[in-house]
């Protein structure tokens, strides 16, 4: 893992402390979701209601990383 | 400009970009000099520099410098602006005041032994040049070593103990080479020193013996009736007037030449391969350029400020004429040399990162560099026939143009598809096809002028309401572009294949392109051929008295296009002047090639070097065009604007333009509006899932995130009905996602105490995450998922 996946990790796993999941009323706990885009995936840290597993991307990681991450996996994808 | 996607079809296209040529100095230079990087550094004061880069290909400085008589400045561009670079002086002052930069890398001794015949000017380079590599190398000459070289310039006779000068220069060579004084430079001992060395040079100023010039091959100067390993050089020039002269720099010239052939000769490798020096320089425009005077020369030796003062004066010839025009270009920080070969290596690598990715999906396609370039390098056709090799082989990013492909399967589907013969008869003469984006960002002028056209042209109009594919083509994708195309042909032939008047410049190249046999023409040449307008219907709308006028790249070649904006602009009563680029050579706005989708920052960029070339209030006859220069703070009117069609007119030049969402409604307005008319017949309107409300600054943001309004409410209802949502107890905002296709929206809202929903913030990632967007999280999911970990993981 590199250190642009692994900050990428962190930054999802900040904990989105004002939010609770609006239909079990739980506050999220954070857990290692796998990811998928185009042909590959990545394992990234987000917030997770424990109990219904309603998930939360926070906007400056999709709107960050994740976006250069996507652009990775387009670049590096070779057919295979 | 044919692009072939391999090796030799690269070479071809890196051939036509001269920026990487030599200058015209260096073209002339037989010594292949960097005249320019010499300019460069001496500009800078960095005289060591200089000094390196010249004696890395300048044989025997210390003498060339003084008897060579620069064909370099004969050439140079600042000849009629203040006079020509005084190369001569300025190397000569380089060599006398700047020690020999560093001692240079040790060189092998070789094997092989060299023969000079005559120590005239050519015979002495190539004997310098042929040591220098370690040759064994020895000089016959009849006097004194020097005296053939003295008696052709006596007034390096004068200066030969100047400092760091001949005689210095002398002596290095003196301990490289081995000087034979012979009795006479005959055939003798051309026989005799063919029979000892492996290559032999004649220096045809000093050998009586020595072929005619004719009788050397041109390229390596080698001797085509003599022994087959002799060069010969330095031929005395004749003046019209009968007197003769060696020309050093000729002479010298012929030297080096010489003693590459022999050295191939000693070393049997091929004598021709990779000797064509390029002859082509870069091309340059010389306007704008302030002239200043040429160095005077005067008595002593020139101070190191006027020597920096004169080397300034370079032009640094380059071309970049195209970059300098093209914010795409100047992003990617390149010219189309540079981008062809890394487009190339993007498309056949193996394995690795395709860094040209952007590059490529980037281009506006607009063909402006194809026009400003004296070879016509089209980086259009490049990028163009890259992204359908890309598709083709399945690794065009999915990111690049899915938004514009939604925006246009949006405008050719219902509710936006509209297709109808009109009132009149099945079989119209003529079609009005007003482009998806006019439709969306003037919905009731385009509805007018289909009545107009309608009530005012012979043999009823029929109206064909859709996108024309041209997203397609722009994005690489032949299959969907050819299957849109199929459609529009079965469309237009249920007509009876009518005669095309279309407002979208983009639609009418699309339509002369792929539908050749239909007739095609523009809405604006049809209403100027009317004659009369019809009458005032609307209040006339403020604009200013004088607009400069804004060509659609699509428009770039099509003059009647052009004519016929100019001409109804002027019935409007409007001065039209014209920017400094226009007609043919006018610039895009970011929105061609699907660039404001692929690469919205280039666009932007794209469409403030336009707004800054168009300088003020202006007037365009694309919509793409009026909407991105106005969004960049100059003032921009449609052609549409200024014609007495539709409703009193509420827009103005500098109205920010049209949202992607308000578009979509438009057309599916202007269908309404239209099927209502001609088919009697009551479309519902579109009925608002629910009460929203958006700051003015939420919009815009939306749009700058491609994100629709009609996403953000479908997003909103989702987490309403199915309650997955996160909530902020202190704040009360709710926080939803919904992924109806490739992406994920989130969306961040409350709920007014009337009911309406209020947007906070918004945005959209393409990951599928589960557990968000109305992904499953469920162990079966996240099971599969954790099977494929692995193999994402081991492949990381």
């Amino acid at each position: 893992m590199d250190a642009r996946e692994k900050a990428l990790e962190q930054e999802g796993a900040v904990k989105e402390r004002r939010w609770i999941c609006g239909r079990c009323k739980r506050p999220l706990e954070v857990e290692s979701v796998p990811t998928r885009y185009a042909h590959g995936g990545l394992l990234i840290q987000l917030a997770r209601c424990p109990q219904c597993g309603l998930t939360l991307v926070p906007k400056p990681l999709a709107e960050g990383r994740m976006v250069d991450m996507q652009k990775r996996m387009e670049e590096t994808w070779n057919g295979v | 400009m044919a692009v072939t996607l391999d090796q030799q079809g690269m070479h071809a296209l890196e051939a036509r970009c001269s920026q990487d040529n030599p200058p015209r100095c260096q073209v002339l230079c037989p010594f292949n000099v960097d005249i320019k990087g010499v300019l460069v550094q001496l500009g800078k004061g960095n005289a060591r520099e200089a000094r390196k880069l010249l004696q890395r290909v300048l044989p025997l400085p210390g003498i060339m410098s003084r008897i060579c008589e620069h064909p370099c400045e004969s050439s140079c561009l600042r000849a009629n602006l203040g006079g020509p670079l005084a190369i001569g002086s300025l190397e000569a002052w380089l060599v006398r005041e700047e020690p020999v930069a560093g001692a240079g890398f040790p060189v092998r001794r070789k094997s092989q032994t060299m023969a000079i015949m005559g120590t005239g000017v050519a015979g002495l380079v190539c004997a310098a040049d042929l040591a220098g590599k370690g040759y064994t190398v020895v000089c016959c000459h009849t006097g004194t070593p020097e005296s053939a070289l003295q008696a052709q310039f006596p007034k390096l006779a004068e200066e030969w103990d100047d400092q760091r000068g001949p005689a210095a220069e002398w002596a290095a060579l003196a301990g490289k080479v081995t000087f034979r004084e012979v009795p006479a430079l005959d055939r003798a001992l051309l026989d005799e020193l063919c029979a000892s060395a492996d290559a032999v040079f004649v220096d045809a100023s000093q050998c009586d013996i020595a072929p005619a010039r004719e009788a050397c091959d041109p390229l390596t100067l080698l001797w085509q009736e003599g022994d087959s390993k002799v060069c010969a050089g330095g031929w005395k020039e004749t003046t019209p007037t009968g007197h003769t002269f060696v020309s050093a720099a000729r002479s010298g010239g012929e030297g080096r030449t010489a003693a590459v052939t022999m050295e191939r000769l000693a070393t049997h490798v091929s004598l021709t391969a990779s000797r064509e020096r390029e002859t082509r320089s870069p091309a340059m425009i010389l306007d704008g350029i302030e002239p200043s005077p040429r160095l005077v020369p005067h008595e002593g030796t020139l101070t190191r400020e006027e020597v920096q003062a004169e080397a300034r004066r370079c032009l640094e010839c380059q071309c970049l004429i195209c970059v300098k025009a093209c914010a795409y270009m100047q992003k990617y920080k390149g010219y189309p040399r540079v981008f062809a070969r890394m487009i190339f290596n993007n498309l056949t690598i193996a394995q690795g990162i395709r860094k040209a990715n952007s590059l490529i999906d980037s281009c506006a396609l607009c063909r402006q560099c194809e026009e400003l370039c004296p070879e016509h390098f089209s980086m259009a056709d490049l990028c163009l026939a890259a992204r359908e090799d890309m598709v083709h082989k399945g690794f065009m990013p999915q990111s690049a143009f899915e938004f514009a492909m939604e925006d246009m399967e949006s405008a050719s589907t219902d509710p936006c598809l509209f297709v109808h013969p009109g009132t009149q008869t099945e079989t119209p003469a003529q079609v009005f096809f007003p482009g998806c984006q006019l439709t969306g960002c003037r919905p009731d002028q385009v509805a007018a002028v289909y009545q107009y056209l309608a009530d005012s042209l012979p043999g009823g109009t029929g109206i064909y309401l859709s996108c024309c594919g041209i997203p397609a083509h722009w994005a690489g994708e032949k299959k969907r572009f050819e299957e849109h195309v199929a459609n529009m042909k079965e469309a237009l032939a249920r007509m009876g294949n009518p005669r095309i008047i279309t407002a979208c410049s983009s639609c009418l190249s699309i339509f002369r392109e792929f539908l050749p046999e239909l007739e095609s023409v523009s809405l604006w040449e049809v209403l100027d051929a009317q004659g009369t307008l019809p009458a005032e219907k609307k209040e006339k709308p403020a604009f200013p008295q004088t607009l400069v006028v804004q060509d659609p790249c699509s428009a770039r070649y099509d003059e009647g296009w052009q004519k016929a904006v100019r001409s109804l602009a002027r019935k409007c009563g409007v001065d039209v002047t014209e920017p400094e680029l226009t007609g043919r050579l006018t610039a895009c706005c970011g929105y061609g090639g699907n660039q404001w989708c692929s690469d919205p920052e280039a666009a932007r960029q794209m469409a403030r070097l336009r707004a800054e070339g168009l300088g003020g209030p202006s007037l365009a006859s694309c919509i793409m065009c009026r909407e991105r220069i106005a969004d960049q703070g100059v003032a921009c009117w449609h052609i549409l604007d200024l014609l007495p069609f539709g409703p009193a007119s509420t827009q103005t030049g500098d109205q920010d333009s049209t949202s992607l969402s308000a578009r979509r409604a438009a057309r599916a307005k202007v269908r309404r509006l239209l099927t209502h008319v001609l088919a009697g017949e009551v479309l519902p309107e579109p009925v608002p899932q629910a009460r929203m409300r958006y700051a003015e600054e939420m919009l815009r943001k939306l749009e700058e995130k491609h994100i629709l309004q009609e996403d953000v409410e479908a997003t909103l209802a989702f987490g309403e009905r199915s309650g997955a949502f996160f909530e902020d107890l202190d704040s009360g905002h709710r926080l939803t996602s919904y992924r109806p296709r490739t992406v994920t929206f989130w969306v961040e809202y409350t709920q007014d105490e009337d009911g309406t929903y209020v947007v906070h913030d918004a945005w959209c990632h393409r990951m599928r995450v589960p557990g968000a967007g109305g992904e499953v999280a469920s162990t079966a999911f996240a099971k599969q998922t954790e099977d494929e970990r692995g193999r994402i993981s081991g492949g990381r």
